[in-house]
């Protein structure tokens, strides 16, 4: 393994001994959404590939949360850029719904709270997007 | 004018990868540019159209963004989660007023961000070792507050630890909630208002102001993302294209920020900044028209 970067290796060692178990948290969030937005790139860029590979129809109109499951189950094309801009715009989404487990399992009471606000309000504006 | 498809996704392309590149350079996050660059001839996105492709862009950069100041322990999850309380709240009511606004008005309204923006480049500076050494005195022998915002941070240019307080949690609140708003409204991320209030308001230190409100910007727009979408605002395509290049012009222009003297730079986009919201004025006037 290659030996990790001293400054970096600095700031996890004090980040441990000052804040305790929120140092761990940093990390776990760190990776999520690293791992999350790389995810919907790739999606997009194979969306863009299908696009190239089935006559350059390029879809202006969205397919709609309604019908995006069905239609990506059939793989239109139209429904592969629609996916990886879900799921990009669903890693904020997601980040929050494991901060609320983090802090629930930490019994950190009133952040768990408010965590769950700012989940219900997010999940009001998908819902108002879905609705309106 | 109106351009062929392939020119037209081409200049896309590349627009919004420069747009991506000069405001991860500029630290003004790529909505700032990627808006009028999509609005403005010779491209005449609809208004509406361009603030949910930029929205989906700002998701991409700061959460990629987000990641890395997470990760290095420069974010402050607990205020981040307090206020972000405000700023989504602030973003789905902007993303509501946003559909009732027509073209005009979003395009004026836009153009009040630019010059704000404008001025927010002049006055910023740089902080000082000083002035963060400052920003921790009296950290300790006050009672802890009930929110537990007090952090601590290993500062990446000196190597120091610095421990700080927050200061006035309600003023800060009050003033997420308005920049979140704006954020929903115009597809801008939000942080030219956010990152200065957190540092001279809350006594946040500039670089934890920074991490923590780009850590804040991906809830934020994607609550009002959500919106847009739904509404039919987000065409794929579009979209698409925009969010591959501003996230690629992003990505190089955090790597070539190490090599430049961001003062310089900084103040050298102020007129440009000026000009484009002059731009943006005679748009929403219809003195420049969309599709002429």
């Amino acid at each position: 393994m290659a030996p990790e970067h001293p400054f970096r290796e600095r700031v996890r060692r004090f980040a441990h001994l000052a804040r305790g178990e929120l140092a761990d948290m940093d990390l776990v969030l760190s990776w999520l959404l690293r791992w999350m937005v790389r995810a919907s790139i790739l999606i997009l860029l194979f969306g863009l590939v299908v696009v190239a590979f089935t006559g350059f129809q390029f879809p202006h109109r969205t397919v709609g949360f309604n019908r995006l499951i069905t239609e990506v189950v059939e793989l239109r094309r139209a429904a592969i850029l629609d996916l990886g801009i879900i799921v990009l715009i669903s890693v904020p989404l997601t980040r929050v719904a494991v901060s609320l487990v983090l802090f629930a399992r930490r019994r950190d009471k009133a952040y768990a709270v408010m965590t769950g606000l700012v989940l219900a309000i997010l999940s009001a504006g998908l819902l108002l997007g879905i609705t309106l | 004018m109106t351009l062929d498809f392939p020119v037209f996704l081409t200049l896309l392309f590349v627009g919004a990868f420069s747009a991506g590149f000069a405001g991860s350079l500029l630290g003004l996050g790529g909505g700032v540019f990627l808006i009028p660059f999509l609005t403005l001839p010779p491209m005449n996105v609809e208004v509406h159209t361009a603030i949910g492709a930029s929205i989906v862009a700002v998701v991409a950069t700061s959460t990629s963004a987000a990641s890395h100041y997470v990760g290095e322990h420069l974010t402050n999850l607990r205020l981040a989660m307090f206020l972000e309380v405000a700023t989504t709240l602030g973003a789905v009511s902007g993303a509501l007023v946003a559909a009732l606004l027509g073209v005009q008005e979003l395009a004026i309204a836009f153009a009040a961000a630019l010059a704000y923006a404008a001025a927010y480049m002049g006055l910023r500076r740089e902080e000082t070792a000083r002035e963060r050494a400052d920003a921790t005195v009296g950290a300790s022998g006050e009672a802890p507050s009930r929110l537990r915002l007090a952090g601590v941070y290993v500062d990446p240019e000196d190597g120091a630890t610095y421990r700080y307080r927050v200061r006035r949690p309600a003023l800060g609140f009050g003033v997420s909630s308005f920049a979140g708003m704006v954020s929903g409204l115009l597809g801008i991320g939000g942080g030219i208002i956010k990152v200065p209030a957190m540092n001279t308001a809350m006594k946040v230190p500039m670089k934890v102001a920074v991490a923590t409100s780009n850590f804040m910007i991906g809830v934020t727009a994607a609550a009002s993302a959500f919106i847009y979408y739904g509404r039919g605002y987000v065409d794929p395509t579009i979209s698409t294209i925009v969010v591959l290049g501003v996230f690629g012009g992003a990505t190089l222009g955090s790597q070539a920020l190490a090599r430049v003297s961001s003062r310089t730079l900084r103040l050298a986009f102020v007129p440009v900044l000026l000009a484009v919201a002059v731009l943006m004025v005679l748009r929403g006037l219809g003195i420049i028209a969309a599709g002429a």
